[in-house]
């Protein structure tokens, strides 16, 4: 209790989408895919953003999600400023190529 | 005025003379429906279960009443349990502790042992943690938390000049971050009374935790044993004060009354931190949340 900023209250979930555009857009987990974000958010583990990315899919099956990601906030106390950085990160295109590359090499 | 003296006094008197254990377990059970009182569904058979342990001192000293109330909750938080902040937690691993000491010979005393063993391991533990945290230890996350935290808005206004529109803006700036390229910076408003203040935090959050780790864990000898109490004690006051978490502050007076078999004073004092916890939560969203 009450003893670092990386806490869950302090984490955020999003994901990278490929826009109509061509262009990427970040965009927040639907709400049908609420559980699997929080459970990232407490463990960001592979695992866990594979089922995350899943269910967003699922959810919005239009939607052409290259990327999910949880972002930690880091505080300066001395300017006082904040930013985010990346606690973990998952991309499908990646998690598939490695598996492809793992099945050509067996 | 002598009335209300005198009935001030008939009810400290009984307390005094209540059984410790008995005691312990009455608060308890009421703990764990405060800890509950964030899930409806929760709530209700927290409830329940309290007017039945309450009501009748056969269930409430049986080891089943308390080992499957533990397994039923355990049961109903596991399928969610990333939901589920440590203190509930903390609460159902005393409902399973309360049962476990109630099937020994001497319930008393291991119910004494696992309340101390539960205060001492929770805050040298939480001490350690935070000694070990950079973030904690530079002061940066009481001045964070004063500046974007809605639960430190009144601290913030009131003592350290943040206003009220002032740390929404800073939320505001946070949660836009969410959506921002990596690296986006957003610097928070903040004035020169909020590093004092998340200095005091952050040094006696280190010192009374600490103290509280080895006052409890340490064999002191029956005559300092009032530390302990004073020590709890001043947590919960100084803690809850500023930010009331009802359950685990409950749950923290239920462990003290479990101590209190050399000198029942402390188990008047313990039956009034809980009613001030019960009561203080409600007022002080009305005032501060």
């Amino acid at each position: 209790m009450f003893a670092h900023i990386d806490g869950v209250s302090n984490r955020f979930v999003r994901g990278t989408v490929t826009g109509d555009d061509g262009q990427p857009q970040l965009a927040v987990p639907p709400m049908a895919a609420r559980d699997e974000a929080d459970r990232a958010l407490v463990i960001p583990t592979t695992n866990n953003l594979r089922a995350l990315e899943q269910a967003w899919r699922a959810a919005d099956p239009d939607a052409d999600l290259v990327r999910v990601e949880v972002l930690g906030t880091v505080f300066d106390g001395d300017v006082p400023s904040v930013t985010m950085e990346v606690v973990a990160a998952y991309e499908p295109d990646d998690a598939d190529a490695a598996d492809e590359e793992g099945e050509a090499d067996a | 005025v002598t009335t209300s003296l005198s009935t001030t006094g008939s009810w400290s008197a009984a307390l005094q003379r209540h059984d410790p254990l008995d005691l312990a377990l009455r608060l308890s059970a009421v703990a764990v429906v405060v800890t509950a009182h964030h899930t409806p569904a929760l709530l209700i058979a927290a409830a329940v279960w309290t007017y039945a342990v309450w009501a009748s001192p056969r269930l409430r000293h049986h080891p089943l009443t308390w080992l499957l109330g533990a397994a039923a909750v355990t049961a109903y938080q596991i399928t969610s349990w990333w939901e589920y902040d440590n203190h509930v937690w903390l609460t159902t691993y005393w409902m399973a502790a309360v049962g476990l000491c109630l099937l020994t010979s001497d319930p008393r005393r291991s119910l004494g042992i696992d309340g101390r063993l539960f205060v001492g391991l929770i805050f040298a533990i939480a001490a350690l943690w935070k000694i070990f945290s950079p973030d904690f230890r530079t002061g940066d996350f009481f001045e964070y938390s004063l500046l974007q935290d809605p639960r430190f808005s009144w601290v913030a206004d009131n003592l350290g000049g943040v206003s009220g529109a002032d740390a929404a803006a800073n939320d505001q700036a946070v949660l836009e971050l969410a959506l921002a390229p990596v690296g986006t910076e957003a610097v928070l408003t903040t004035s020169g009374g909020i590093q004092p203040i998340a200095a005091v935090f952050t040094w006696w959050g280190l010192l009374i935790e600490s103290a509280l780790g080895v006052l409890w864990l340490a064999p002191l000898r029956p005559r300092w044993h009032w530390l302990r109490h004073v020590a709890l004690l001043l947590f919960a006051f100084t803690t809850y004060l500023v930010v009331p978490v009802g359950g685990f502050g409950c749950l923290l007076m239920a462990l003290g009354a479990t101590q209190t078999d050399d000198d029942p004073r402390w188990r008047v004092a313990y039956c009034a931190g809980f009613v001030a916890l019960l009561i203080y939560g409600p007022i002080w969203r009305v005032l501060f949340g």
